[in-house]
């Protein structure tokens, strides 16, 4: 796939912008669709896979005037390429370390995407920049909408929308944002946050949402439940909780810069020197001192640089994308030399 | 069906072995599946140790004992995709969307548990909504026409008849 020029802005959703953008890096939603006459993928033999595979491409074509969606086979891609997918939030992990004929598809800008036989045979995401999921659904309504009209899902009055895991059955809706939250990190808040959400029935898991830990103080706030709500209480939920949440982290950060000031400033200026001067940085690590580095940016004591910067740092430094720029696979040590490049380069645009 | 080891006895108990990803179902009498070393108890004992969750939570163990004993429900394997309901609470996937009518008497008290409901209230495809839509509007003229019946409209009554044959009610 074409990942982008490491030196330009990538991917509707890392455009730093949108509501609330300084604390929520993305909205996202998804739907999960199965055909009502093929077996779930998990059981599914190739040819069935491939069956699906066709129809949904066909269903594709006429979606929405001026949306086009490009498609890709992950059956025919390399490693390095899938890899950039995950990283992007275009196919979730699963889907590209399975074998079989499936799909990506997505948009120039990444904000519409889908997933062709993953757990389910369509996972359609409409994914946004800042706090925004209510847009983010009602795009999503039109698209579900269009490809409705084109292919048969299995649907069942009591249970809804049939799903390959009882988890995602009735709406087959997932919710999520994902945060950044130094401050609560710091404090050692956060705690608070997992309280709240999961009295609620929300879900705070790491970057790559289920089974992935946080990182970086960043976070995701999903919905656990899909049955029994309409789609429109599932954000609701989401929205009913959130507020606070960004309220209480911008409150740690005022009474971090009036109280601990210098400490804070500390923190993020080595970091920032840090990222600035190092030549060699693991993965971990320059996450690490990215996530201070965009507090810095937020808190206006790194003034010069621009949240687009700092998000673009995060996803050029992730493997997949590193070994995309370069000359394939690189091994862990080359990797760790070529980030810190990167990483300085993007630091002195 | 009369057990597959003996052919004498009732069948009632339904194995299923997996070996190597490859599914093996056997249906066989009390006494066989004693001699071939499966213990009913253990069964229900394993499977209560492999999915630590107790019984009384959920419904079939791996073995299902068919009507003649009430100790377990049998829950019948799915005739599209041949999951069977206690390979389906081992992996936690469903085979296909067929498999929920199937289970539909066993799925209630483990989707209560996950959505803390039953009962589907979001959305539905296009073709439920135009079902819907015909199905109110049947109903709004079966009302007007009682109501035509009642008022001794005959000729309106028989235009909304007419009417509601057309949009195939019998």
């Amino acid at each position: 796939m074409s990942i982008g020029d490491f030196h330009q802005p990538v991917g509707e959703w890392l455009r730093g912008d949108g509501s609330d953008s300084d604390l929520v890096i993305s909205s996202r939603v998804r739907l999960a669709r199965n055909l009502t006459d093929i077996p779930f993928t998990t059981v599914a033999n190739d040819q069935q896979r491939s069956t699906v595979a066709e129809r949904i491409q066909a269903a594709m074509k006429d979606l929405r005037p001026g949306l086009t969606l490009e498609t890709q086979h992950l059956d025919e891609m390399d490693r390095v390429d899938r890899l950039v997918l995950v990283e992007r939030h275009l196919v979730s992990r699963e889907l590209a370390m399975s074998s079989g004929p499936r799909l990506v598809a997505f948009d120039e800008s990444e904000a519409y995407s889908l997933m062709v036989n993953e757990e389910d045979h369509l996972r359609l995401q409409v994914m946004k920049s800042g706090y925004c999921l209510e847009q983010a659904w009602q795009e999503m309504d039109q698209l579900e909408r269009a490809i409705d009209g084109q292919l048969q899902f299995a649907f069942d009055q009591q249970y809804g929308y049939l799903t390959a895991c009882p988890t995602n059955v009735g709406t087959g809706l997932r919710a999520s944002v994902m945060l950044h939250l130094p401050a609560m990190v710091i404090t050692g808040q956060i705690e608070e946050v997992t309280r709240a959400a999961t009295k609620i029935h929300l879900a705070v898991r790491g970057l790559f949402g289920e089974g992935t830990e946080a990182q970086g103080d960043f976070f995701q706030i999903s919905n656990q439940r899909t049955l029994g709500l309409s789609e429109t209480e599932i954000l609701q939920k989401i929205d009913s909780v959130l507020p606070n949440i960004l309220r209480y982290e911008r409150k740690l950060r005022d009474e971090l810069l009036e109280r601990r000031r210098e400490r804070i400033e500390d923190k993020v200026g080595r970091a920032f020197g840090i990222l600035s001067h190092a030549r060699v940085i693991t993965s971990k690590e320059a996450l690490e001192h990215l996530s201070l580095v965009r507090l810095g940016v937020s808190m206006g004591i790194l003034s010069d640089l621009k949240m687009e910067q700092v998000n673009r740092m995060f996803l050029f430094s992730q493997p997949g994308h590193l070994q995309a720029i370069g000359e394939g696979e690189l091994s862990s040590e080359d990797r760790d030399l070529k980030r810190a490049a990167l990483v300085r380069q993007i630091l002195t645009e | 069906m009369l057990c597959e080891k003996c052919q004498e006895n009732e069948a009632c108990v339904h194995l299923t072995d997996i070996v190597n990803n490859t599914k093996r179902e056997y249906r066989l009498c009390k006494e066989c599946a004693e001699v071939h070393g499966v213990s009913i108890q253990a069964q229900l004992q394993k499977f209560k140790n492999i999915t630590n969750i107790t019984l009384p939570e959920f419904c079939a163990p791996s073995i299902d004992i068919g009507s003649g004993d009430s100790e377990v429900t049998d829950v019948e394997d799915c005739p599209r995709c041949k999951m069977s309901y206690s390979l389906f609470r081992k992996e936690g996937k469903f085979g296909c969307s067929h498999d929920y009518t199937v289970f539909r008497g066993s799925l209630d008290d483990l989707l209560e548990k996950i959505h803390a409901s039953t009962q589907h209230r979001g959305r539905t495809p296009g073709r439920f909504r135009e079902q819907d839509n015909h199905q109110t509007k049947l109903d709004q003229l079966r009302e007007e026409l009682l109501q035509a019946v009642q008022g001794e409209q005959y000729e309106k009554a028989a235009a909304i008849r007419d009417q509601m044959r057309l949009m195939g009610s019998k």
